[in-house]
């Protein structure tokens, strides 16, 4: 069904975001700007051979600011997703494993979660904690690890009742030897999977925040302010949004890519 | 029956209190606080004075039951007025938007699952990958740079007239349609797989009726909770977009009042919010019992 090809899906994936990954990282070795040197008599020049994707409104550099912004965004969303596995397989799992009462609670307290719009619930949260990098990462996570829960919990229920697991406990192997050895390896992958898909959810949400100024602060270059700032130069200097809104799309368009291709 | 809508009412009541009451906990320790905004004989909630937290939480519950939400800060309306101007905005454009999503997300879907023809049926979910993958800020931006400035068709922002609606509207139409194309046919093909529709076929039924009248009364139901929660998130305010697009909806009104530090008016906003998810969670609840057998006798057992 669907795509045959699922390989070429995940080499063009694959091929997109190492385009994102080494125009971010590995470029400011050898395009040595500043990202932050301020030049007003080059504000807003067009593109050019000195500086390929022209300069903003301040006359900073658009491909070292896209480069540089590309990194915070990568890291804090990979830091994101570390995180909010961590926590969201632990909670899960726990939850699942564990029943009862545990289980209720933390089922209140994610219907307590999700009785908010997503953004809405990270906006409230980074307006409680406080602008920084930090802080967003924590917000981020906290939301992102709520549907990781949710997965591993039901996951965890659905290994839990079955036969294998029964009667490997009427044949008397401890609980630790079957968590490690029967359950881990049956839920480990479906979360993961659902984890790596998150990655885009993660990217956009943080290039939303962001973009409206609840994100990472502007002398810190990040994909959702360059485009916030870029958007008051439609008229004059179209590139500046243009050009970090499809780095955007780029990278959220690979991680999709490869989402589909794991997809079974 | 009954037994279940109750149940889900109370519950609903429960989580409304329970953001309200975090709501006001997590606003009440923000820096900044209303003292110092403090001008007039206005009524706050937020007080930054030293009386215990148990307290203040009775004066807010109080105050609360006294005159409502409150006025704003900046504005000194109230926030109840506040919102109620900007949801004819949101909701516009939610329901246009979706509306839109609908209409070509349907006949996509059905042609996919209909002409077994497997150059179209790639093309189309290759196509509705990328679509899906289009953020809003990147999308808007660009149809912006096409539509606005280089053809003059439709202007860059406001909110005036009909027109204006066109652009953000299809800013969160496109990636929408595309992801419940991407539903619907998955729910479709497994649909088509199931038993049911060999003995259909064998009867002679025809392709057509079977699709219409069988396989698309069962698929449909993964496609309202989409609709449902797109619905709510978009009505509570499309926050990206209304930004791009300068449109006074709900979601402005947020970032607004996040800005200019209008806790009560953020408070209010925050509460509309999830007022509206709960409710049309509570909805689409109650009318998945009533549409789907399926989900009305697995609730009895």
């Amino acid at each position: 069904m669907g795509i045959k090809n699922k390989k070429g899906l995940k080499i063009a994936g694959l091929s997109l975001i190492s385009f994102v990954i080494l125009f971010s990282f590995v470029l400011p070795f050898f395009y040595r700007v500043s990202p932050l040197s301020i030049n007003l008599e080059e504000r807003l020049s067009k593109p050019s051979f000195s500086s390929p994707f022209g300069k903003d409104e301040l006359g900073r550099d658009l491909l070292a600011r896209i480069s540089y912004g590309g990194r915070i965004s990568i890291s804090v969303s990979l830091a994101v997703v570390l995180i909010s596995s961590i926590i969201g397989t632990l909670l899960g799992t726990f939850s699942g494993w564990i029943g009862g009462v545990a289980d209720e609670v933390i089922g209140r307290v994610v219907e307590f979660f999700l009785a908010f719009p997503g953004i809405i619930f990270v906006l409230a949260l980074s307006l409680i904690l406080g602008q920084g990098i930090l802080n967003l990462i924590l917000a981020l996570s906290v939301a992102n690890s709520v549907e990781i829960l949710r997965i591993a919990r039901a996951q965890t229920i659905k290994i839990k009742n079955m036969e294998f697991i029964k009667s490997s406990l009427l044949m008397g192997s401890s609980s630790f030897d079957i968590i490690i050895h029967h359950f881990f390896p049956h839920v480990f992958p479906v979360i993961i999977s659902h984890s790596l898909m998150s990655i885009p959810n993660v990217i956009l949400s943080e290039a939303g925040l962001s973009f409206i100024g609840a994100g990472i602060i502007p002398p810190i270059p990040s994909w959702g302010n360059i485009i916030a700032e870029g958007r008051y130069h439609f008229f004059d200097a179209i590139h500046l949004t243009v050009i970090p809104a499809s780095f955007l799309f780029i990278s959220v368009l690979g991680f999709n890519l490869i989402g589909e291709s794991l997809e079974l | 029956m009954s037994d279940f809508i109750v149940k889900r009412i109370l519950n609903s009541i429960l989580v409304i209190f329970l953001v309200s009451s975090s709501g006001f906990l997590a606003l009440s320790f923000l820096p900044g606080t209303a003292k110092e905004a403090k001008f007039g004989e206005r009524v706050y909630y937020f007080e930054n004075d030293r009386a215990s937290p148990f307290s203040k939480y009775w004066k807010f519950i109080r105050s609360f039951y006294k005159d409502g939400l409150g006025e704003s800060f900046v504005t000194g309306r109230k926030v109840v007025d506040e919102i109620k101007d900007a949801i004819p905005y949101s909701l516009r454009l939610a329901l246009f938007s979706v509306l839109l999503s609908l209409l070509i997300s349907l006949p996509v879907s059905l042609l996919c699952v209909f002409k077994k023809d497997n150059i179209i049926d790639n093309f189309i979910l290759i196509s509705s990958v990328l679509l899906s993958s289009l953020p809003v800020i990147s999308l808007g931006p660009l149809l912006v740079s096409v539509f606005s400035i280089c053809l003059g068709f439709f202007p860059v922002s406001g909110s005036e007239d009909f027109k204006s609606l066109i652009l953000p509207s299809l800013t969160l139409t496109f990636p929408f349609s595309a992801y419940l194309v991407r539903i619907l046919r998955k729910s479709l093909k497994e649909e088509l797989k199931k038993g049911y529709i060999f003995s259909l076929r064998a009867r002679g039924i025809s392709d057509g009726r079977i699709v219409i009248s069988h396989v698309l009364r069962n698929s449909i139901f993964p496609l309202l909770t989409v609709v449902n929660l797109r619905l709510g998130s978009l009505i509570t305010g499309a926050i990206l977009t209304e930004t791009l697009f300068s449109l006074p909806g709900v979601g402005r009104l947020l970032v607004r009042s996040i800005s200019g530090r209008d806790y009560n008016l953020t408070f209010g906003i925050i509460i509309f919010s999830s007022l509206t998810y709960i409710l049309l969670n509570l909805i689409s609840d109650i009318a998945y019992a009533i549409l789907d057998p399926r989900v009305r006798y697995g609730y009895k057992e």
